[in-house]
């Protein structure tokens, strides 16, 4: 059969037909020449993210708002399709069996820059190995930071993170999202505003009441190992004027019996104890955080008050299964 | 004694319900009717009904000539429209998003060869028919489904960028109108 000479048609009508390809057909039409590329460019509006995984294997996944079935991955070095990405067919995988060692991310960057000119997309969601990026994570920050220097998360997993790392992200980066599954020392730095933190460090000891309350954030998911004493200074201190900003959080713990600790915060709180038959539903925030989205039912739970302006907050048991506390902020 | 009319009539089924008809003339002098209905979607003819203030009394009197269009291109449009008169309409699109299942019917309309298919395209895009626009791209965006760019550059005609480069340096050495 003749081909279909589809770049002889007026431009209109080539950028509707590309807008109808799903996102993988797209990236091959705009590897067959730079007219495609251009007409790809021409054709993706602002309609894509990039998420980038800098682990012990690269994984840079464009994603479309066409959904899930948009989405391409894209690993270096034959990244294994691992247990948590079970929902991606195996097809929807490009790998680039290519070897690393000099630590440059010469190709990631290439097929970064690429997919951020052919796309129009900005890099959403940085997330770093804190082993894998050890030596090279200022130098490719940098490399980011060419293009934009506001992200929507930025996330650090495993093991230490190297101060100097931090503070420099700290410094010189937005972020309305940190997720930190790891050991960061100078995570009690002045000016910690964050929208939305998630610290996950339920194993480790390395989190002290000053890291807690030197942080300010308004949507929180913090899996700490603290004791009932600890629990118990953080209610105060929100009570004392702590994290203003806060509206909704999640605190989860191993270390103590959350039945025994309702029964001692009506000695130590001020406050009224809701009869576990009401339930109030707390108005979502964000359908994008699964933490929010399955806790925002409140059965029963302690009304207190921010001694300061009167503001009322309610702490209750998640009715989830994991063992944790629902803090929620009326205002 | 039956005369034969200067040019063949195109009678399509569905346009005998509606009293309001509308005779389409196509570059090579097909005549079509169409139902009021079906000649709004296209936004072009529905235009010029509009300018040239043609009436339910008069407009069979006053064939409209498409120059661009031929028959059979034509013949497809009308059977198209008429087909899709009645539809509901369609929810503006999210500039972006274009999910939606293309009926059976439709695919094997547009079940033609790709010289064809460019064609219907072309007068789709002048007479500016929204609905049939998209059904064109998405057969023809599906072509590409699952294929290498080494195969798309085939399905597609697309030229190597060397190839582009010297048809682009040709143009620019050939002499001008006045050279």
């Amino acid at each position: 059969m003749a081909p279909f000479f589809l770049l002889r048609l007026p431009l209109l009508p080539v950028l509707e037909v590309v807008k109808h390809m799903k996102t993988k057909e797209m990236y091959n039409f705009s590897r067959c020449s730079k007219k495609c590329q251009q007409t790809v460019r021409n054709a993706a509006g602002n309609h894509f993210e990039l998420r980038l995984y800098f682990w012990t294997e690269n994984e840079m996944i464009l994603k479309s708002k066409k959904g899930i079935e948009n989405t391409i991955h894209f690993s270096f070095e034959n990244f294994p399709v691992i247990a948590w990405s079970w929902t991606r067919s195996d097809n929807s995988v490009r790998r680039f069996p290519y070897k690393k060692y000099s630590g440059l991310y010469i190709k990631e960057k290439e097929l970064i820059k690429y997919l951020v000119e052919t796309f129009n997309c900005i890099i959403g969601e940085l997330r770093f190995h804190c082993d894998a990026t050890q030596n090279v994570f200022q130098p490719l920050l940098n490399f980011f930071l060419q293009s934009q220097f506001e992200f929507h998360l930025v996330a650090f997993d495993e093991g230490i993170v190297n101060d100097e790392d931090f503070k420099y992200l700290m410094d010189n980066c937005k972020m309305k999202e940190l997720d930190l599954l790891c050991s960061v020392a100078v995570l009690s730095i002045e000016d910690f505003k964050i929208d939305v933190f998630c610290l996950r460090t339920l194993y480790s000891d390395w989190v002290t009441q000053n890291h807690l309350l030197k942080m300010t954030f308004e949507l929180g998911y913090i899996q700490i190992n603290c004791n009932m004493k600890k629990w118990m200074e953080i209610v105060k201190a929100w009570m004392n004027g702590w994290n203003k900003r806060m509206k909704f959080a999640l605190f989860e713990t191993t270390r103590f019996d959350l039945d025994l600790a309702d029964q001692i915060i009506e000695n130590v709180i001020p406050g009224k104890r809701i009869d576990k038959e009401v339930i109030r539903q707390y108005p979502m925030i964000s359908s994008d955080l699964n933490f929010t989205r399955h806790s925002s039912v409140l059965r029963g739970g302690y009304d207190f008050q921010r001694k300061e302006d009167g503001v009322l907050a309610t702490i209750t048991q998640d009715s989830g299964p994991q063992k944790r506390y629902v803090f929620a902020v009326w205002q | 004694m039956s005369v034969e009319p200067e040019v063949p009539i195109v009678q399509v089924e569905e346009v005998r319900e509606n009293p309001v008809l509308y005779k389409i003339i196509s570059s090579d002098n097909h005549v079509f009717t169409i139902s009021e209905h079906a000649v709004k979607l296209s936004k072009t003819l529905w235009d010029l009904i509009t300018n040239l203030g043609l009436t339910a009394e008069n407009a069979l009197d006053n064939p409209i000539p498409v120059e661009n269009v031929n028959g059979k291109n034509m013949e497809t449009i009308v059977q198209f429209c008429e087909r899709h008169k009645y539809d509901e309409e369609e929810p503006e699109y999210t500039n972006y998003i274009r999910e939606f299942v293309l009926p059976e019917w439709d695919r094997q309309l547009l079940s033609i060869d790709n010289e064809e298919l460019f064609q219907l395209i072309l007068a789709t895009n002048y007479l500016d028919i929204q609905k049939l626009m998209d059904y064109c791209c998405r057969v023809i965006g599906d072509m590409a489904k699952d294929k290498t760019p080494e195969e798309l550059r085939i399905i597609y005609g697309i030229p190597t960028d060397a190839e582009d480069d010297a048809l682009e340096r040709s143009a620019s050495d050939s002499p001008g109108p006045s050279g």
